[in-house]
C-alpha cells in the first residue's frame, strides 16, 4: 500500500476546464471517494491518476515520487472501470493471469495467484467461463479479481457499480469495502451516489464543477456542510435564505431573520451582522412535537400539514410555517403517529441547522 | 386463411425468392463449370469429361502461382499499412480529417478503368524504380488499400477503447496491448479487409491488364482473358475460369476456418 497525492491537478478540454486545481490525497490504507454530479470531473481526475491521462497542470506522486509522466503500466496501479472491462476474448482464468502473465510471473505461481483472488471474490469454480457467461455482478467481481491479482499499490474504482441493479449493488459495496479491510489496500472510488460513498469511505472529497467543494469523513460532510452545493448534494435539506440579525453572548446563540420567523442557531457565527445566509435544514432533524417537549427545542413552530406521504422507512410532511414550506421525514414508530395529520396544525420543533454565508 | 398458414405462405414465398436470387448469382459459375465438364464429341453426343482441367494451357499454372504470390503480398502490405493509418485516423484529431475521409471515400465512386489508368501513370511517375513483381504489388496495394483502410477503420471504431485502457493498467506495454488485446478483437473487420483484398487482387483484371505493360507480369485473369482471345470459349478457357473460381472459395473457407474463426470465437462482434 502508498500514499497518492495528487496535488493541484488541472485538465482543460479546448475553453472547457474539467478538473480545476484539484487535489487529492490518499493516506496508507484509506478508502478516499470521490463523490459528484455527473460531469463534475471526477473521473477524469482519476484517469490521471491512473495515467490513463496526462494533466495539463499538477502533479501526481505515489509515494512522494512523482509519477505524472510515467505511463499506466509502470504504476502498479489497478483500475476498474465502469463498463466491464473484461477482454471477451479471454476467459475468467486467462482475463485474471493476463496482468500475471505481463508480469512475468511463472505458470504455476499465476495458477496458485488466480486461486486465491477468485477465493478473494467468493467465485471459485467460474475459471473456464467466457465473460459473455457471466452476470453483471459476476463480471465485476472477476474485474476486481483480475486487478488484486497483480497485487497493485493503489486501487482505483471508476464508478464501478453504476450499471448493476439496486439490489447487487448494495451488496457489492460492503464487499469492495471488506476486500479493503482484507487486503488493507489504498483505494480511490468514483461515485456519483451518495449512499455508496457514505458506506464505503474513510474520506470523501465533494467534487463540483472541476473542483473540490469540500473534503471529510462522512459524518462531517454530512452534519457541517461548507458550501451550499455540499449542503444539497449531500442527502435531502431545506434551504432557507435569511439574514443575521445578532448574538446573543449569555445564550451563546445567533439569531436568524427568515421571513416573519426568528430562528436561533447555537454558536457564534464567523460573518457580521446583517449578513445574507442560507440555512440548511435536514428533514430528519425537524420533530413533530406535542406541548410537552418544547422545552428540548431550541426552535418550536407552528403550521398547516399540507401533506403526508408513506414511503415506507420513513414519512415525509410537508408542512407550512408561516409561507415558508419544510420537508420534514419521519422515522421510527412516529411514522404512524403523523399519518392523519393532513391538513391538522401541528407543532415543529429543531435544534440543528447548518448557516451558510452567501455573502 | 388463418394467421398460421398466412405465415407459412409468407416463409415459402421469401424462401422462393431468396433460392431464386441465389440461382440468378450462381447460375453463371455453373455454366462455367458445365461448359468445362460437359463436351460434345465428333458425333454429336454429350460426354461428361474432366479432359479440360489436362489441357489447361501450360503458362496458365505458373500465372496462377504469381496471381496468388501477388495476392498475399499486397494483403500483407495493405494491411501493415492500414492498420497503423485507420488507428491513427480513429483514436486521434487532427485537422482537415473530414476532408481526407471525403477524398479517400471519393475513389469508390471512380470507374476502375480510369482508376486503373491513373495506376498505370502512378507507375511511371512513382513506381518506375519497382520492376516486374514488386511493381505489381505497389500498384495493386495503393488500388486495394482503401478497401483494408475503410474496414479496419470501422473495426476500430466498432472496438471499445477501454479493453486497451484496461490492459494497459494491467501493465501490458503499448505492443502487448496491440497484438494481445487490440488485434484478436478487431479480428471480425480485419477478416473482412484481409479477404476481399485477396480475393480481388486474385482476380483483377483491368487493373492487371494496363499495369501488365509497363510490369511485363502476367496473371492468371489475364492468361484466361488472352486465351479467350485467341482461342474462344472452349473447354480448356472454361476450366481455367472455374479452377480460379475454385481457388478463390477455397481461400475464403481456408481464411475463415483458420483464422477468421479463431477471432470471431468469443470476440465483441458477436
Amino acid at each position: 500500500m502508498i500514499k497518492v497525492e495528487a496535488i493541484n491537478l488541472v485538465k482543460k478540454y479546448g475553453q472547457t476546464i474539467a478538473v480545476d486545481r484539484a487535489t487529492i490525497t490518499a493516506n496508507k490504507g484509506e478508502f478516499v471517494t470521490i463523490l459528484g454530479p455527473s460531469g463534475c470531473g471526477k473521473s477524469t481526475t482519476l484517469r490521471m491518476i491512473a495515467g490513463l491521462i496526462t494533466p495539463d497542470e499538477g502533479k501526481i506522486l505515489f509515494d512522494g515520487k512523482d509519477v505524472t509522466s510515467i505511463p499506466p503500466d509502470k504504476r502498479n496501479i489497478g483500475f476498474v472501470f465502469q463498463k466491464v472491462a473484461l477482454f471477451p476474448h479471454m476467459n475468467v482464468y486467462k482475463n485474471i493471469a493476463f496482468g500475471l502473465q505481463m508480469r512475468k510471473y511463472p505458470k504455476s505461481q499465476i495458477k496458485h495467484r488466480v486461486s486465491e483472488v477468485l477465493r478473494l471474490v467468493r467465485m471459485e469454480g467460474f475459471e473456464e467461463r467466457m465473460p459473455s457467461q457471466l452476470s453483471g455482478g459476476q463480471a465485476q467481481r472477476v474485474e476486481i479479481a483480475r486487478v488484486l491479482a497483480t497485487d497493485p499499490a493503489v486501487l482505483l474504482f471508476d464508478e464501478p457499480l453504476s450499471n448493476i441493479d439496486a439490489k447487487l449493488r448494495d451488496e457489492l459495496k460492503y464487499e469492495i469495502r471488506r476486500i479493503q479491510r482484507e487486503t488493507g489496500k489504498t483505494m480511490i472510488y468514483v461515485t456519483h451516489d451518495q449512499g455508496e460513498a457514505f458506506a464505503i469511505s474513510d474520506k470523501i472529497y465533494v467534487m463540483n464543477n472541476g473542483k473540490i467543494e469540500q473534503v471529510g469523513t462522512p459524518l462531517d460532510l454530512y452534519t457541517d456542510p461548507k458550501t451550499p452545493f455540499v449542503a444539497s448534494f449531500i442527502g435531502t435539506s431545506n434551504f432557507i435564505e435569511g439574514r443575521m440579525i445578532g448574538y446573543q453572548p449569555e445564550s451563546g446563540t445567533t439569531l436568524l431573520e427568515v421571513g416573519n420567523i426568528v430562528l436561533k442557531v447555537r454558536g457564534q457565527p464567523n460573518f457580521k451582522e446583517g449578513s445574507k445566509v442560507i440555512v440548511s435544514l435536514r428533514p430528519e432533524d425537524i420533530y413533530i412535537i406535542d406541548e410537552s417537549r418544547q422545552v428540548e427545542f431550541l426552535n418550536t413552530l407552528k403550521g398547516k400539514v399540507e401533506s403526508v406521504t408513506f414511503v415506507g422507512t420513513f414519512v415525509r410532511v410537508n408542512i407550512d410555517v408561516d409561507g415558508l414550506l419544510l420537508k420534514i421525514d419521519v422515522h421510527g414508530d412516529d411514522r404512524f403517529r403523523v399519518l392523519n395529520l393532513q391538513g391538522k396544525e401541528a407543532q415543529i420543533g429543531f435544534n440543528n441547522c447548518t448557516v451558510l454565508n452567501i455573502q | 386463411m388463418n394467421v398460421q398458414n398466412k405465415e407459412k405462405v409468407y416463409s415459402a414465398i421469401v424462401y422462393l425468392y431468396l433460392v431464386f436470387v441465389c440461382i440468378l448469382i450462381l447460375m453463371p459459375l455453373g455454366i462455367t463449370l458445365y461448359r468445362a465438364i460437359f463436351n460434345y464429341d465428333e458425333n454429336g453426343n454429350l460426354v461428361i469429361s474432366i479432359n479440360a482441367y489436362f489441357t489447361i494451357s501450360e503458362g496458365f499454372w505458373e500465372k496462377l502461382q504469381t496471381s496468388l504470390a501477388i495476392a498475399l503480398v499486397t494483403v500483407a502490405v495493405t494491411m501493415a499499412v492500414s492498420l497503423p493509418v485507420a488507428y491513427g485516423i480513429v483514436r486521434y484529431e487532427f485537422r482537415g480529417k473530414k476532408l481526407l475521409f471525403t477524398l479517400l471515400n471519393g475513389v469508390w465512386y471512380v470507374p476502375g478503368v480510369t482508376y486503373g489508368l491513373s495506376l498505370v501513370l502512378a507507375y511511371y511517375f512513382v513506381y518506375r524504380f519497382l520492376l516486374g513483381f514488386w511493381g505489381f504489388v505497389a500498384a495493386y496495394s495503393t488500388g486495394f488499400m482503401l478497401l483494408s483502410l475503410l474496414t479496419t477503420i470501422v473495426a476500430f471504431k466498432n472496438f471499445d477503447p477501454v479493453y486497451e485502457e484496461a490492459a494497459r493498467c494491467l501493465g501490458a506495454g503499448r505492443l502487448q496491448t496491440f497484438l494481445r488485446v487490440t488485434l484478436p478483437l478487431i479480428g471480425p473487420g480485419i477478416t473482412a479487409g484481409v479477404i476481399l483484398v485477396l480475393v480481388l487482387s486474385l482476380n483483377e483484371f483491368i487493373t492487371a491488364l494496363l499495369i501488365s505493360l509497363p510490369t511485363r507480369v502476367k496473371t492468371a485473369p489475364l492468361q484466361v482473358f488472352s486465351d479467350i482471345r485467341h482461342a474462344g470459349v472452349r473447354p480448356f478457357v472454361a476450366a481455367e475460369a472455374t479452377v480460379l473460381q475454385l481457388v478463390s472459395l477455397a481461400i475464403v473457407i481456408i481464411y475463415l476456418k483458420f483464422f477468421g474463426t479463431k477471432y470471431l470465437r468469443g470476440s465483441i462482434m458477436i
